[in-house]
């Protein structure tokens, strides 16, 4: 395991401080970043939807497995940049827990489904039912897990796809609506609950991108890692459909269009395409892997490899650190990543 | 909040604090540091009082005897939890912290459970069941357990690398003492019978091979809380950590709070529970005490804020705080802060209340139950409230975000108490 300070002192020697102006339009990159998650949370109710849609035409028969399989894929890698995101409405909705459950490290996917199964079968195609079961039961990895099981997947995949299209039209709403959050950061002062200044609008979107990063070292590329001699495969976000590397990309590709679209500058953007370089450097690490991620980890050579993205990972979580936190002035806030 | 590295703090100067309040700041980290001493040293009071109320239930197993041995687990809790508010940003405390504490379990790997109940498709040793199994089979290899001590238990902890085989700790006592809670989201906590330790009238089989797993068990976590104890003494690493670099113990400090409140109790501990509507999903799932466990977290926050620790024979530990370190330069930000952990106070209290009451926790987290998740929602709403004003407190005294790991230490773990 890299310790941690000598990472930091690697980061320190190959940084100097930025030298862009410290005065920075925080309402400005407010204004950018929101289209960019615009962007975001409208990509995934557009995915969720045509989930919701493929659903009812594999249960009646009418398409095949293959297009659904493909509608719930296409759902996920629209959901992973948002994962960053656990501020605000996807915290208020519980919809991390909801749409993406991970990890499980109680098989509570498996219970939350035999659960939902034991209800009428009437009752499953409706989201109502899916909304008022375990968390675990609602989202992406359960229909993962019920279209990779020999469990009864009709209706319950029409209630479960319809009630994250659901999620998804809400955090949307949540967000743009006239009175939604977006509004919320925009009047940000004294008297706003919850953003007491631009900066700290700035602040939130920071630590969003930095958490997105940790979630990604530490727990998508970390857990199934486990210790050399011990590597732990089935810890690997959704490794029932070898979805595990391509939900990484996707979540490291909103992380660089958020810093791209709302970070970078007139007077930052070379520090911007320096940290945008490395990003690519990083996806394309992971695009050479031939393997999916719970194989490569098993294999002493690649999870060598998986290593070094890791840390590669954290290096540029420290650079981004030290770029936003030094020429702009911005402090990390507190995460979800925080606890155990 | 990622605080990045050790070295990091201490090698940048944050002048314009340090100057100005340097004296201040080592009587605040010294004040903080006798806390978290009080805490565990508390701690290990009540599980040698734990130890004592056990050896009498398994010496003359009886309803009586585990009814002490119960209430004596109950009041350990009470300093332990605590404590937690000085886990998280000391990667001292963090290592070491899942010894004693790690959940959720899969508790059939320790004893007996129900078919239906706890059981984890997951982990091939959710029914490994210790207490019946002279001898484990964990990849291809042999472990013999013909003898149950702290060094089996210590050694099976997290075994095969899953966490949920938590082998040691309070929970796997709790789960000895009181049995699978199976009431579902209805009333009612484990009732393991006294018998399931009398050897003469033995119930649930391998009554001896249970009365030694608590033994060895309870034995396990009074060394592992005078590791704590010397943590926090004149000499121990966990003191040095917080009052070596005042600008790192004031991190560590703030880091523990807000790690707390935020990603751990608001979330982990009950926002995860509340969604899963899982009255497994409760942090004393076996002792329904999860309403103490979680009200004894908070205080432990405010405790950390405020300066002050009420111990267990009723003495107060108290002195200068980081109150005061925020009051001196923002007394507006400095009682809010109070004012939102006086209310995130009574919001843990509401819970509290319900639940000795008789609506315990497992039967808020009941779907379709709107008062009890608008109990327990509200106290998670005010935990994140209260993080926004540490965040702000900490901006306000000029500490950057350069320090430890808040959780999930990646540093050499095996290093903790050398």
């Amino acid at each position: 395991m890299i310790n941690r300070t000598l990472l930091a002192a690697l980061a320190l020697s190959t940084l100097a401080l930025p030298s862009w102006a410290q005065v920075v339009d925080h309402a400005a990159i407010r204004e950018r970043a929101l289209s960019t998650l615009e962007a975001q949370f409208g990509e995934f109710a557009k995915a969720a939807s045509e989930l919701s849609e493929q659903a009812v035409g594999y249960c009646a028969g009418e398409s095949r497995a293959e297009a659904f399989t493909q509608a719930y894929h296409n759902a996920w890698l629209a959901w992973a940049p948002l994962d960053s995101y656990q501020f605000g409405p996807i915290e208020q909705r519980g919809a991390v827990l909801r749409i993406g459950f991970w990890p499980d490290k109680k098989g509570f996917v498996g219970r939350g489904l035999r659960n939902l199964l034991a209800l009428p079968e009437a009752a499953l195609s409706d989201p109502d039912t899916i909304a008022g079961a375990s968390a675990a039961a609602q989202g992406l990895p359960a229909i993962e897990y019920l279209m990779g099981s020999d469990l009864q997947q009709c209706p319950a995949v029409i209630g479960i796809s319809a009630q994250v299209s659901r999620v998804a039209e809400a955090l949307y709403a949540d967000w743009f609506a006239a009175d939604g959050w977006s509004e919320l950061t925009r009047q940000a002062g004294p008297d706003n609950p919850v953003y007491l200044s631009d900066a700290e609008v700035s602040k939130e979107l920071f630590t969003a991108m930095d958490f997105g990063l940790t979630r990604i070292a530490d727990m998508r590329l970390g857990r199934p890692m486990g210790r050399f001699d011990k590597p732990m495969p089935r810890r690997a976000e959704a490794w029932r459909s070898g979805l595990s590397f391509d939900l990484i990309q996707a979540q490291l590709s909103g992380i660089g269009a958020l810093l791209e679209a709302g970070f970078k500058t007139e007077d930052n953007k070379d520090d911007i395409e320096t940290l945008l370089h490395k990003l690519a450097e990083i996806q394309s690490r992971i695009e050479a892997f031939d393997a999916p991620l719970d194989v490569v980890v098993t294999d002493p050579i690649t999870r060598f490899r998986v290593e070094a993205v890791q840390t590669e990972t954290r290096l540029f979580q420290l650079a981004l650190t030290e770029t936003l936190g030094g020429g702009m002035g911005l402090k990390l806030g507190f995460s979800a990543a925080d606890g155990d | 909040m990622k605080f990045r590295t050790a070295t990091l703090a201490s090698s940048i100067a944050l002048a314009s604090f340090s100057a100005a309040h340097a004296a201040d700041t080592n009587d605040v980290l010294t004040n903080y540091a006798d806390i978290a001493l009080a805490g565990y040293e508390d701690s290990l009071t009540t599980a040698k009082a734990l130890r004592v109320a056990v050896d009498a239930l398994v010496s003359s197993p009886s309803e009586a005897t585990l009814q002490d041995a119960k209430q004596a687990w109950l009041a350990s809790r009470v300093p332990y939890q605590q404590t937690e508010a000085f886990r998280f940003g000391n990667p001292t405390v963090d290592d070491w912290e899942g010894k004693v504490n790690a959940w959720p379990l899969d508790e059939g790997l320790i004893d007996y459970i129900d078919g239906d109940f706890g059981t984890n498709e997951e982990n091939p040793f959710a029914t490994a069941n210790i207490v019946a199994n002279a001898s484990l089979e964990v990849a291809g290899q042999t472990i013999d357990a013909s003898a149950i001590t702290p060094d089996l238990l210590e050694s099976l902890h997290e075994l095969d690398g899953i966490e949920a085989n938590v082998a040691t700790g309070y929970h796997a006592i709790e789960f000895l003492l009181w049995g699978q809670d199976l009431n579902g989201t209805e009333h009612g906590a484990g009732a393991r019978p006294a018998s399931d330790f009398d050897t003469a009238n033995c119930t649930g089989g391998n009554c001896e091979r249970r009365a030694q797993y608590l033994v060895a068990a309870t034995d396990l976590l009074i060394s592992d809380l005078e590791d704590a104890v010397a943590n926090w003494s004149a000499d121990g690493q966990g003191r040095a950590d917080v009052t070596a670099d005042g600008t790192q113990g004031l991190v560590m400090a703030f880091t523990g709070m807000g790690s707390l409140s935020y990603g751990e109790q608001a979330g982990e501990r009950m926002k995860l529970g509340l969604m899963l509507k899982d009255p497994e999903e409760e942090h004393d799932c076996f002792s329904d005490n999860t309403h103490n466990s979680h009200y004894f977290d908070g205080l432990g926050v405010r405790n950390v804020y405020a300066g002050r620790y009420v111990r267990i024979d009723g003495s107060v530990v108290s002195g200068p705080s980081l109150y005061d370190v925020v009051k001196a330069k923002d007394s507006v930000l400095a009682d809010q802060l109070m004012s939102d952990m006086n209310s995130t106070m009574i919001a843990l209290g509401d819970i509290r209340t319900a639940a000795e009451a008789g609506t315990s926790y497992d039967q808020m987290l009941a779907a379709g139950n709107e008062a009890g998740e608008a109990l327990v929602q509200n106290a998670i709403d005010k935990l994140v409230g209260q993080t926004r004003n540490i965040e702000r407190a900490v901006q306000l005294i000029g500490l950057d975000g350069v320090s430890v790991e808040g959780s999930d230490s990646l540093d050499n773990p095996d290093a903790v108490f050398q």
